[in-house]
């Protein structure tokens, strides 16, 4: 039995059911659609190293949360706030703003392209529908990375949803649950603020980038001392809403864990969602690991 | 002592509009009546100043730290009301939005931002903060002012003399620590100007750029086999001492009432 990447994408839209939207995002990055697959690999980004690692596994659909070229194309980054801007705001902060990436010529993309090429590679990107369901796989796979199942308890509203995700933790100090969280999730780069004694019992728990509602909504949960997050879009932004909470005598404290870290396990649930409608070839989640370290 | 019993004499006249003024007619480049960033954020032109607390965020530390220092106008580099437009409507209903406003108004406190005139400020009042900081301004490259040629080092000796002379916690790096790196430059936010920078340097320093390009990109740059590094910071981290400046700057046309830089510092620690 064969199967096309493009058979493969329509399998997924059929099984996504009749709310698919059409978005430039989930798209095929690179490759030839009509490729036979081999076998399908999810990650959180298609690095060289996530390439190579498909290729020696036989695999050659990869099937990603990022770019392989690196650069957001537009508008379904994702976001929630854009009501209200003054009419002049046109700075590059703007992410509707399509951010340049790196040219043809430049030698990290010839690179990429040639490997993808001389490898037969696929590369597709599913992310704004993905992110669409009604169920937040993302926060599904983090929870269960961090063995925070058992603990869950969602705030109303749909069960597993977008900013539902708070959990009942056993009592320990923000430094304590930091530790934890860092071996856990085998980290090498954890960023913490708040007072290192705070106690923690309840988490909120969110991924990937978030902006400014998702954090009012996330700390306005009542009993929620810790909030553990992927990366906020602008330190200058929201990220000094946490320092505020902070050092405005309320006891919470954040842990920002990173964009990868945090997205990482929620392609596992990928991997699963597309297993059960593609029996033809092996799905497996690869992982890109944590770009960084920390020279402490 | 003149100075000071002058201070005292004038103390309670000087009023935030005038130092708005004064700070325009120094700065030497025509004020741009559109911006939105370069505005008052907390109280308005007639509050009389008791000081001027200079730092990178309007956030509530900062104010605290400038209440108890007799410090009652801030003059402040990044948003108040955690969005770059400030913008009220997000934020209107949110107790931490009133509970500041109400704090600040309790505390006599006037606020006004100024982002995009110190950047333009010849040169970029914020780069130029951060360069008397680091020390490294024996070592630009001639013509330039965002390369550097550092004695000979590695990556990881690097980056641990960024974190500590900028006084971080949260510094991250990519590429192997044993790097040898003598070419340095200053890459940016987004990720075209990091794609440029590293194309010039052995790695990179970046102040808040976004993980999903510009750390893959470099990701991508050491797998290719390019012997490749870049250094992360925080926002703040990038852009505190850019006013530490502007107090250095201001205080000479600012005699009246002491203008004293307020660190917004990193306040992340890591395990």
């Amino acid at each position: 039995m064969s199967i096309t990447a493009q058979a493969v994408v329509e399998r997924m839209q059929k099984k996504f059911g009749p709310g698919w939207m059409p978005t430039p995002v989930d798209a095929f990055m690179a490759g030839n659609p009509d490729t036979d697959v081999k076998g399908i690999v999810t990650t959180f980004a298609p690095s060289l190293e996530v390439l190579r690692k498909a290729v020696a596994s036989g695999h050659n659909l990869i099937i990603s949360r990022e770019s392989p070229y690196w650069a957001r194309t537009n508008a379904w980054g994702g976001g929630t706030q854009f009501q209200g801007l003054p009419s002049n705001w046109t700075n590059g902060q703007d992410f509707l703003r399509q951010e340049p990436g790196a040219p043809e010529t430049d030698p990290v993309y010839k690179a990429k392209r040639d490997y993808i090429a001389a490898n037969n590679l696929v590369v597709y990107r599913f992310f704004a529908n993905w992110n669409a369901q009604t169920v937040d796989y993302q926060l599904k796979g983090l929870a269960k990375a961090l063995d925070w199942e058992s603990h869950y308890k969602p705030s109303g509203g749909v069960p597993w949803g977008k900013n539902n995700g708070f959990f009942e933790l056993q009592p320990a100090t923000l430094k304590e649950t930091a530790m934890h969280i860092k071996k856990t999730l085998k980290m090498t780069s954890i960023r913490i603020g708040g007072d290192p004694n705070t106690v923690v019992h309840k988490a909120a728990l969110s991924h990937g980038m978030y902006w400014l509602p998702d954090i009012q909504k996330l700390y306005a949960e009542p009993g929620v001392d810790l909030l553990v997050m992927g990366e906020p879009y602008w330190e200058n932004e929201i990220g000094l809403y946490s320092f505020d909470v902070a050092d405005s005598g309320q006891k919470k404290g954040y842990i920002v864990l990173g964009q990868e870290v945090s997205e990482e396990p929620g392609m596992g649930e990928m991997a699963a969602w597309i297993k059960s409608c593609i029996a033809e070839v092996p799905v497996e989640h690869i992982t890109a690991g944590e770009p960084c370290w920390m020279p402490y | 002592m003149a100075a000071t019993q002058l201070a005292a004499a004038q103390k309670g006249k000087l009023t935030a509009g005038e130092v708005v003024d004064r700070i325009k007619s120094h700065l030497g480049i025509p004020w741009n009546p559109k911006t939105f960033r370069d505005t008052f954020k907390v109280g308005g032109p007639d509050t009389p100043v008791t000081g001027i607390a200079t730092s990178f965020g309007g956030n509530f530390r900062v104010w605290k730290l400038a209440d108890e220092a007799g410090l009652n106008m801030l003059v402040v580099h990044e948003p108040t009301y955690y969005s770059d437009a400030d913008v009220i409507d997000w934020v209107k209903d949110d107790p931490m939005y009133m509970w500041k406003l109400d704090w600040a108004t309790r505390h006599n406190i006037v606020e006004w931002r100024i982002h995009d005139h110190w950047h333009a400020h010849k040169p970029d009042g914020i780069q130029t903060g951060w360069d008397n900081a680091i020390g490294w301004n024996k070592y630009l490259i001639e013509g330039s002012l965002t390369r550097w040629k550092l004695p000979p080092t590695t990556l990881g000796e690097l980056a641990k003399y960024v974190a500590k002379t900028l006084n971080s916690r949260s510094v991250r790096v990519i590429g192997d620590p044993n790097l040898p790196v003598t070419d340095f430059a200053r890459g940016g936010h987004g990720l075209a100007q990091n794609v440029a920078a590293i194309q010039t340097a052995d790695a990179i320093l970046v102040s808040e750029a976004r993980e999903f390009d510009s750390f893959e990109y470099v990701r991508d740059t050491v797998l290719s086999g390019e012997k490749k590094g870049a250094i992360f910071t925080s926002h703040q981290t990038g852009e505190d001492e850019g006013m530490r400046y502007f107090a250095e700057w201001s205080q000479p046309f600012l005699p009246e009432v002491p203008v004293k830089f307020i660190p917004t510092t990193d306040e992340y620690w890591t395990v």
